[in-house]
């Protein structure tokens, strides 16, 4: 019984593939009839498939083949064509012959089902040419299905010459094996694991002096790699497995809706991981049909525009930079811009105003929106408004990307960019807290580093939120510290810590690291049963070390996080902040030096303006000092210290303008030649290509180039000055407190 | 009938502890494990023994024991097809008890102890403590729905 149940296995899985072949060539024999070659290849299919089920006794399978084998017969013998009727028939033979197959292997017993109906239609047609009848009687039946036994043991003695003929002699047909996926996959992980104690072993060699050690070694080490990328050549499986069943569904869908569509498949070889193509064929699905559906047009109005009638739906894929580039092209309508306005208009999602404002490209945006749909009413394939934003969601999800550009009455071209392999992802290593946690890369849109205990730090606070200005976007912001309830490192006054810029359905982000280790890539092992209830971890990887580091959930974390929620209830807009940035304005107070015009210093690190008369100044040494508000004040002489000073050492004026200032808990005080306003200048400084001595860098007010004076360094000098002859070559900022 | 069977003995602080021997895979010494931050206490963190990643329960925690630091020791089960690894203090012998010898725990035993224990042997000088190995999977699995007691209702009745 054991054994019986092989069998059918295996019958199963042969009647399985037979029938998709089966799909495939009835559809090209519809577009070529007179392909003879094809035509042997399908009645070959369903007399395999009705002889096994004569061996099984599945009578039903094998009646409804034998119908349809009938049928082809006449076809190949001449005696009737195949027209757009026959084909519809044959395809619903098949899908019974599905259903039925589908019935054994859940329940070893063939379903219950009556296809006399379809049986009658089928062995009438292949009658009805001789006949000239459309419709023969369901009563001819029964003596047509004698007829056509007898007509197939006659068959049957003609068949073995045709298929010897098919194979060309000398070759000899290896047969692929059938591998359980399970199998694979735990060989993978083997595969995975040997890598890693590879990796672990090979240190030892180097240390070793022992010969044959560490050539055993080397030559573990290489099999190790060989292993590695036949393993991952194990996992690719080429496209076609899933276009298989294209042509079947354009068919059947541009009959729906009354189409005429030609498929064109380009590149059915490009292999990708088995995994991925699982998950990129329902996205495929949809946007075949939405491209049938939506943008070519009836046969009519294509003539009218002066298009050819049938249209082409084209799809390709080809390897490109380490991915696959998979495209859905059509020379319909393309995507109806006015109606996605119109439609966002009126479901509420944009204002009227912003609506009329949007390109093409932010137009399409719109419709991966959830619940976007521009179709008025529900019909079976499309309007239902779940979509494109699924078809993203899923694209993304796998590590793809996907991109829509359409000309209006030109077509629509959709571009699908996809990994070649889920089991292998390049990650950033980054460290919180002490720990070593991983963010997919392909998540990351940019890193940025930033001083959090600077002042100047480009941290806001937006509603609680922090958020980061990044080229004049806010970036609202998570420590990921926090966010795992890690305890936080306390930072020194200069640290730096790091923000990756990551993107949550559309709302960029920032999540903050300690220190950015590396990129690598890394086998992902699902954590599976194991800690199911934590949200943060997408998975774990096993490192060079063979220690476990946790893959962190971008999308997990940033939901838990609420910062949604939070955006949504005061919403930050990223692009109108980008097109009118908020510049911060600070107050300068203005003044010139001999040789210098405009020179300018921060309002605040000025305590005083005062008029000094030359001859209140004393000398203490070498320096210049003043005794002011009854403490001693060292006179800093500004054209002394600032590039393009003229070091006019005589003060002609009767009185002398000074602005006293603090540093280090001693008074100076900044002789200059005039101050002449306060101003409101920009924040942004833009520094200098070459540093110029005393200045920090400029600021552009009203196209005019204003120099802000480095105090701290002008005062250092002084100070240094007073001890030395010259200037040092270098001077060091960062004296010790 | 022959009803023996063979259980690992460790200690955890003061107490001897034991496992169905048919369910132990290894004992290994100072795995590292990583943290996973967010999991309860009683969680250590991951382990990987040869590319099989598993959940580390620090038994101390899990028991409430607080005398024990379950540093360096960890004794990979493989219970109903789930690996754990049980962090615990030392271990012991295997040794071969009569099945029909366990004491059974007394109904009043609070918290963990109620659902981590299964019953007892009787040793020379004291208890061995039969832990009930499919609880602590189950909790290690499923670290934030651990229930005790009459929590482990459902809300409707």
């Amino acid at each position: 019984m054991e054994n019986h149940d092989e069998i059918l296995a295996e019958f199963i899985l042969e009647a399985r593939e037979i029938i998709d072949r089966l799909d495939v060539d009835f559809v090209r024999l519809e577009e070529t009839p007179s392909d003879q070659a094809l035509i042997g290849n399908i009645f070959r299919g369903l007399h395999t498939l009705k002889g096994s089920s004569g061996f099984f006794s599945l009578k039903r399978l094998e009646k409804l083949s034998h119908a349809g084998e009938s049928l082809l017969g006449k076809i190949r013998a001449g005696q009737a064509e195949l027209d757009f009727d026959k084909s519809t028939r044959l395809l619903e033979m098949n899908d019974i012959l599905r259903l039925i197959i589908e019935g054994i292997e859940s329940n070893h017993v063939e379903p219950a089902g009556d296809d006399q109906e379809l049986i009658a239609v089928l062995l009438g047609l292949s009658q009805s040419e001789k006949k000239a009848a459309p419709e023969s009687a369901p009563t001819a039946v029964m003596e047509v299905i004698s007829e056509g036994l007898v007509q197939e043991d006659f068959r049957e003695s003609t068949e073995p010459p045709e298929v010897t003929l098919a194979s060309a002699p000398g070759q000899e047909v290896v047969v692929p094996v059938k591998v359980n996926p399970e199998v694979l996959d735990k060989l993978m992980n083997i595969a995975s694991e040997m890598v890693l104690a590879r990796n672990r072993l090979l240190p030892f060699s180097q240390q070793s002096s022992d010969k044959l050690f560490t050539s055993a070694v080397r030559s573990i080490d290489l099999l190790t790699l060989e292993l590695q990328e036949r393993m991952m050549k194990m996992r690719m499986q080429p496209i076609f497995h899933i276009w298989d069943k294209f042509p079947r569904l354009v068919r059947d869908v541009s009959a729906e809706c009354g189409k005429k569509v030609r498929l064109m498949q380009e590149g059915a070889e490009t292999e990708l991981d088995r995994i991925l193509l699982d998950s990129i064929r329902d996205p495929l699905i949809h946007l075949i049909r939405n491209s049938i559906d939506h943008s070519i047009e009836s046969p009519q109005v294509r003539l009218e525009k002066g298009k050819s009638e049938i249209a082409f739906l084209v799809l390709r894929a080809a390897h490109q930079n380490g991915t696959v580039i998979v495209e859905v092209i059509d020379d319909g309508a393309g995507i109806d811009y006015e109606r996605v306005r119109q439609r966002a208009i009126s479901r509420g999602l944009i204002s009227v105003e912003k609506a009329h404002a949007l390109n093409h490209k932010e137009l399409i945006d719109l419709i991966f929106l959830p619940g976007f749909s521009t179709r008025d009413t529900i019909t079976n394939l499309s309007g239902r408004g779940v979509g494109m934003d699924v078809v993203k969601n899923n694209i993304e999800n796998i590590g793809g990307s996907i991109e829509i550009t359409s000309v209006p009455n030109e077509g629509t071209h959709v571009k699908l960019k996809i990994p070649l392999t889920l089991a292998i992802l390049p990650t950033l290593f980054v460290r919180c807290a002490e720990e070593i946690f991983l963010i997919p890369q392909n998540r990351i849109l940019e890193l940025v580093r930033f001083a959090p205990n600077q002042p100047n730090n480009g941290i806001e606070d937006f509603y609680g939120t922090p958020t980061f200005r990044l080229r004049d976007k806010l970036i609202p912001l998570l420590f990921l510290n926090e966010q795992l309830s890690l305890p936080a490192s306390p930072l020194g006054p200069k640290q730096k810590l790091f923000i990756a810029v990551l993107n949550f359905n559309g709302t960029l982000f920032g999540l903050v690291v300690e220190e950015v280790l590396n990129i690598q890539d890394i086998v992902i092992k699902p954590l599976g049963e194991l800690l199911r209830d934590m949200s943060n971890f997408a998975g774990a990887t096993i490192m060079g070390n063979g220690e476990v580091a946790l893959i962190l959930d971008i999308d997990g974390i940033a939901r838990k996080s609420g910062l949604v929620e939070r955006l949504q209830a005061n919403p930050i807009r990223q692009e109108e902040l980008y097109v009118a940035p908020v510049e911060e304005m600070i107050s300068v107070l203005l003044f010139e030096i001999p040789g210098l015009h405009k020179i300018a210093l921060p309002l605040e690190a000025i305590d005083h303006i005062i008029k000094l008369d030359p001859a209140q100044i004393q000398q203490n040494g070498s320096r210049e000092v003043v005794y002011f508000n009854e403490q001693l004040m060292d006179l800093v002489r500004l054209d002394h210290y600032v590039s393009g000073g003229s070091k006019d050492s005589h003060l002609h004026q009767l009185s002398v303008p000074v602005l006293t200032c603090h540093y280090r808990d001693r008074l100076y005080g900044l002789v200059v030649k005039q101050v002449t306003d306060i101003i409101e200048v920009p924040a942004k400084l833009h520094e200098l290509s070459t540093p110029q001595r005393g200045l920090n860098g400029c600021i552009i007010y009203n196209d005019q180039v204003i120099n802000v004076l480095d105090l701290e360094e002008v005062l250092v000098m002084h100070n240094i000055q007073e001890e030395s002859d010259g200037y040092p070559k270098v001077i060091d900022l960062y004296l010790p407190n | 009938m022959n009803t023996n069977r063979s259980f690992l003995a460790f200690q955890v602080g003061a107490y001897s502890l034991g496992v169905p021997a048919e369910e132990l895979i290894e004992v290994n010494r100072n795995l590292r494990c990583t943290k996973v931050p967010g999991s309860p206490k009683m969680i250590r963190g991951i382990l990987n023994l040869r590319g099989l990643l598993m959940p580390a329960v620090d038994m101390g925690a899990y028991l409430d024991i607080s005398d024990s630091a379950c540093e360096s020791f960890s004794i990979i089960l493989k219970v109903q097809d789930n690996n754990i690894a049980l962090m615990v203090d030392s271990i012991g012998d295997i040794m071969a008890f009569d099945a029909q010898e366990l004491v059974l725990p007394p109904t009043h035993l609070s918290g963990q102890f109620q659902e981590a224990i299964q019953g007892a042997f009787k040793l020379p000088n004291g208890l061995l403590i039969l832990l009930d190995t499919i609880a602590i999977s189950r909790n290690a699995q499923n670290p934030h729905g651990i229930v005790t007691g009459l929590q482990s209702l459902p809300a409707a009745l």
